[in-house]
């Protein structure tokens, strides 16, 4: 699972950091005359309504999605885990301000993106920053439950019971294993925020016309009343693969770290 | 079980009280210089009493245009949750059932269906149904007061975009509940009485598995509002995500910021009133003050 999974979204995100180098079609180049072509030899995926290459401006609109996937993401296991942490560790005192936290950055990512658009205006960068401060109550929740199951274990008494100090202990036997269930959860939040990115771009709240997103190509090939069957399919099957392949891998690695563990809820969406 | 209530009811009022500062704090910042802004507990009771200010695109105030907007999303939400529950919640109950690769291969279509776009798959419903099968219109909306039966018609597509990836999820859920509660100790037992499976479901594992998928149920429920935002928007629904979308769209903070904060009341309370009906439906939580 995590193999497969790797291996397609290792491609995906390939193909757009490509698109900085080389695209089959140069991307913003206009020629009304070859509007609306269907899928052949020269585009593979035809072309759209400013006779734009529709295969190049995936590929592309892939980089979008994975840049918006990997920064939101981290900002949530920056922020959250630490507090996650703090949760675990100082359980009385620290449990109240991190779940009221929690359930406040746990609000839709659509409340924050609204205000901060209100604020300063709609992008591609604000909308990584309100998935990014979405992602931060997952990422408390990942951490903090993540320890607890570790210090599970018989061999977590043991170690303590040996001499280790807290510090050493955590570092042996519960920062290797929690690491990776942060990455597992890394990824399948990583997928969530690929999916609301592309929401939000096809609202218009998220990336701009002028940026090359799979959820604007959406929202142009819909406006062009699906003209284009491959214009309307593309897009929207590239960011169901990438955003799968995330999710197979991240369950596989959670799946092999702590079985124990049960996911947070399940696939949620951030929208 | 009334201590858990209270603590549900209070932190779900401190989390709106929340919201409505935040908005709050932008209407205020997005004010043009010279306007005088309201003080906070003001603003509040005006918002709580139905009046959210003018629209500051001059279109007059914001209170109808809501109302308005909530005559098309809350009929949204409602007919997608039906559509979900039933197809979503039943199919996942069935699956559940029986171990087979009829089971596995709904469950693998579900885990893809779940992540899938309500807004892509609105619009390739759009362009099958509508565009080319003409069966139902692609988008827009006739008024019910015009109308109902083609109001109706106008929310079958939408509602059924928002309902497949939620009742997938649903499924999931469900299917996996069903699943576990088939192989606890009591229905085992019943089983090795003699007991027929049919028989030791309905006796020991029916209402388990009820209980288990709900916090899925209501997961999906809240999720609803939020994702109906999305969804109007590729049927061209003149419901709350509309109003929001313009008002960011025209930097109009009244209008934005009033229909985000109906849209937070409705996530939230829906959440707590499935959470409490959950809560007031399992025994072992009725029981002890968890």
């Amino acid at each position: 699972m995590v193999t497969g999974g790797g291996l397609v979204a290792t491609l995906l995100v390939a193909a757009g950091l490509v698109s900085l180098v080389w695209t089959p079609y140069a991307l913003d180049v206009l020629d009304p005359t070859a509007a609306w072509r269907s899928p052949m030899a020269g585009h593979w995926l035809g072309t759209d309504g400013l006779g734009r290459d529709v295969f190049s401006r995936l590929t592309r609109g892939l980089l979008s999605s994975a840049v918006a996937g990997l920064v939101a993401t981290t900002m949530g296991v920056i922020v959250g885990v630490p507090l996650g942490l703090a949760a675990a560790a100082w359980r009385v005192t620290a449990s109240w301000p991190v779940a009221g936290l929690s359930a406040f950055v746990g609000l839709p990512a659509i409340f924050t993106l609204v205000l901060l658009s209100l604020l300063t205006a709609p992008g591609l960068a604000t909308a990584i920053l309100a998935l990014g401060i979405a992602s931060i109550a997952p990422m408390i929740a990942t951490a903090r439950d993540g320890v607890r199951t570790i210090k599970g274990p018989v061999y977590f008494d043991a170690a303590r019971l040996a001499g280790l100090s807290g510090i050493e202990t955590f570092r042996r036997h519960v920062a290797p294993a929690l690491a990776r269930l942060v990455l597992a959860q890394g990824l399948r939040q990583g997928a969530a925020v690929i999916l609301a990115e592309a929401a939000f771009g096809f609202l218009g709240l998220g990336a701009q016309p002028a940026t090359i997103s799979l959820g604007v190509m959406l929202r142009e090939a819909m406006a062009a009343g699906g003209q284009s069957p491959a214009a309307l399919l593309a897009p929207g099957i590239a960011l169901l693969l990438l955003a799968g392949a995330l999710l197979v891998a991240g369950a596989g690695l959670q799946q092999q770290t702590e079985p124990r563990l049960r996911s947070v809820g399940g696939f949620r969406g951030l929208a | 079980m009334i201590r858990s209530s209270i603590i549900s009811v209070l932190g779900a009022l401190l989390l709106l009280l929340t919201a409505a500062a935040a908005i709050y704090f932008v209407e205020v910042a997005t004010l043009p210089g010279s306007a005088p802004a309201a003080g906070f507990a003001d603003w509040l009771s005006l918002m709580v009493q139905g009046d959210f200010g003018l629209s500051s695109a001059a279109a007059g105030p914001v209170a109808p245009m809501i109302a308005a907007a909530l005559s098309v999303t809350l009929p949204l939400v409602a007919l997608a949750a039906i559509l979900a529950v039933a197809l979503g919640g039943g199919l996942g109950w069935l699956a559940g059932r029986r171990d087979g690769v009829l089971q596995r291969a709904l469950g693998g279509a579900w885990q893809i269906l779940a992540i899938a776009p309500g807004f892509w798959i609105g619009l390739l419903l759009a362009s099958v149904f509508g565009a080319a099968l003409h069966w139902l219109p692609t988008g827009g909306f006739v008024p019910w007061s015009s109308d109902w039966a083609a109001a109706t018609r106008s929310l079958l597509l939408p509602a059924l975009a928002l309902a497949l990836p939620a009742g997938a999820r649903l499924a999931l859920a469900v299917q996996h509940s069903v699943r576990t509660a088939r192989g606890t100790r009591p229905v085992l037992a019943a089983r090795a009485r003699g007991a027929s499976d049919d028989v030791a479901f309905a006796l020991h594992a029916q209402r388990a598995a009820l209980l288990g998928a709900a916090p899925a149920l209501v997961d999906m429920l809240a999720f609803l509002f939020a994702a109906a935002v999305v969804v109007e928007s590729a049927f061209y629904l003149p419901g709350l995500g509309r109003l929001i979308v313009d008002g960011v769209v025209a930097r109009n903070a009244p209008l934005a910021g009033g229909a985000l904060l109906v849209l937070v009341t409705l996530t939230l309370a829906t959440g707590l009133v499935a959470r409490l009906a959950t809560m007031g439906l399992d025994p072992l939580r009725r029981r002890s003050s968890r």
